[in-house]
């Protein structure tokens, strides 16, 4: 018999659920992967992906505390997402994951394959964070947008500044940075974030010497944030066993480049196209 | 509808769930979905699912009852994935912009939703089923309202339809129209 779900939608099943105050989307059927996202962004940045990702595997997007329908924290920071996802990761149980994670995303993604080898199938970092030299620059700018009367200017021009192509995808992604930064609670963890980058621990360095997973390293090459010459290098250098691809665009490939980056990730996989 | 009584003649000779009919409807959305209701013809239904014409009128009185068959389809669908997404929720202003948030993401997703939100609200023999639809939409969301306003059920009537045309906005765009959202949202803040 015909499944109408199927036959209606190209997303099986949509799913909401709430994990320790963190909402998980779920859809599709598969091997599971999780999405994570950028300081400032939701579930929702992955939009232009998750219908063909849905169709191979079961997709996680998950929104972290204080962002899209999670609850916010007192004290939100790159190392405490780090340290939260694999509680996440156990209680969605049926791992390991492929986890794809972007800036923040990516940082906790690789923390948590250099630290939990047991959860994680595979990597794919999308201008992962913690690869951030820390010089002078580093600090200023991680004041500057962790200064909370600044912070909301931030989140407003922070994806004009670092998504390089004009996708639709992209412009919601910048009009929701724009309802994002009229609300208070929003802007708070959004900058307390940003101060949380010059925290010594955030440094991916060491975890990325010890993961065994495969990684695929996806870099936007026209990322003013996370240039490609500087962190990019410095990723590469760590994840010497990675596969990489440099796309030329900002700091969210798989908004501004679906085609193109889900291309990498279908390789990357090993999944067939299925003739779509 | 036309299935109050049993009858005989064309549409009557199969039951609700034969395999013909699912396949018939199945090429029927993939048509909707891919061109739109105009494209939806008898012959070309039937020449998608590979079927002879005359088997349609086996299954289905005319092109209005397999459009109206759609459209329940398309909703019933819609309508659950919706609820079973909210159901953890208690009820109040959250879930209410919970729901309203599933039925836009959903529409976003479901390749046959231009056809039905679109072009088949101007439909004749769809007009009723929308406001059946709208009805049941805003029964949906009178729970959560009620300890917002002094009228839950009028407001949630007109959330209904500026839901529906957020999501028309949105299908217009082709993108998620995340400020007019947020507008959707604070009428009920």
């Amino acid at each position: 018999m015909l499944d109408y779900a199927v036959m209606y939608s190209d997303l099986v099943t949509s799913n909401l659920r709430l994990i320790n105050g963190i909402a998980i989307h779920t859809s599709g059927s598969g091997p599971p992967v999780v999405l994570l996202h950028a300081n400032g962004g939701d579930h929702h940045d992955f939009d232009a992906i998750v219908g063909d990702l849905a169709r191979h595997a079961t997709v996680h997007a998950l929104d972290w505390p204080g962002h899209g329908a999670s609850a916010a924290v007192a004290d939100p920071s790159a190392c405490g997402f780090a340290e939260l996802l694999p509680a996440i990761l156990e209680q969605l149980g049926e791992g390991p994951f492929t986890l794809i994670g972007n800036s923040i995303g990516g940082f906790a993604a690789l923390r948590t394959a250099a630290r939990r080898p047991d959860l994680v199938q595979a990597l794919v970092l999308v201008n992962p964070g913690g690869f951030t030299p820390r010089w002078p620059t580093t600090f200023m700018a991680c004041r500057l947008f962790g200064w909370e009367r600044f912070a909301p200017v931030a989140m407003r021009m922070l994806p004009r500044l670092y998504l390089r192509r004009r996708t639709p995808e992209v412009g919601s992604i910048r009009a929701a940075a724009v309802v994002g930064s009229r609300d208070p609670a929003r802007v708070r963890t959004f900058a307390r974030i940003w101060r949380s980058f010059t925290d010594p621990d955030h440094d991916a360095r060491a975890d990325a010497r010890n993961v065994d997973a495969p990684v695929l390293l996806i870099w936007g090459t026209r990322d003013p944030i996370l240039p490609w010459l500087v962190d990019g290098r410095r990723a590469r250098k760590m994840l010497d066993r990675a596969q990489v691809a440099a796309l030329p665009c900002g700091h969210q490939s798989f908004a501004e480049l679906p085609d193109r980056f889900m291309a990498e990730v279908m390789e990357f996989m090993g999944w067939e196209d299925g003739g779509r | 509808m036309r299935t109050e009584t049993p009858r005989r003649g064309p549409g009557s000779r199969a039951g609700g769930n034969h395999p013909t009919r699912l396949e018939l409807l199945d090429a029927a959305a993939t048509l909707a979905g891919s061109e739109g209701i105009d494209a939806l013809t008898v012959s070309a239904i039937t020449t998608a699912s590979g079927h002879a014409k005359g088997t349609f009128y086996v299954h289905f009185y005319d092109r209005s009852e397999l459009i109206v068959e759609l459209h329940r389809q398309f909703h019933d669908d819609l309508f659950a994935a919706i609820k079973q997404e909210t159901s953890t929720l208690p009820p109040g202003r959250d879930r209410a912009c919970a729901r309203i948030e599933s039925f836009l993401d959903g529409c976003r997703a479901r390749p046959l939703v231009r056809a039905m939100l679109l072009e088949a609200r101007a439909l004749p023999e769809i007009l009723d089923l929308v406001d059946d639809r709208n009805t049941e939409a805003a029964t949906l969301l009178e729970d959560d309202l009620r300890t917002i306003t002094h009228h839950p059920r009028e407001t949630a009537q007109l959330l209904v339809s500026a839901t529906v045309e957020v999501a028309r906005q949105e299908l217009t765009k082709g993108r998620r129209l995340p400020r007019l959202r947020s507008a959707l949202y604070e009428l009920i803040a």
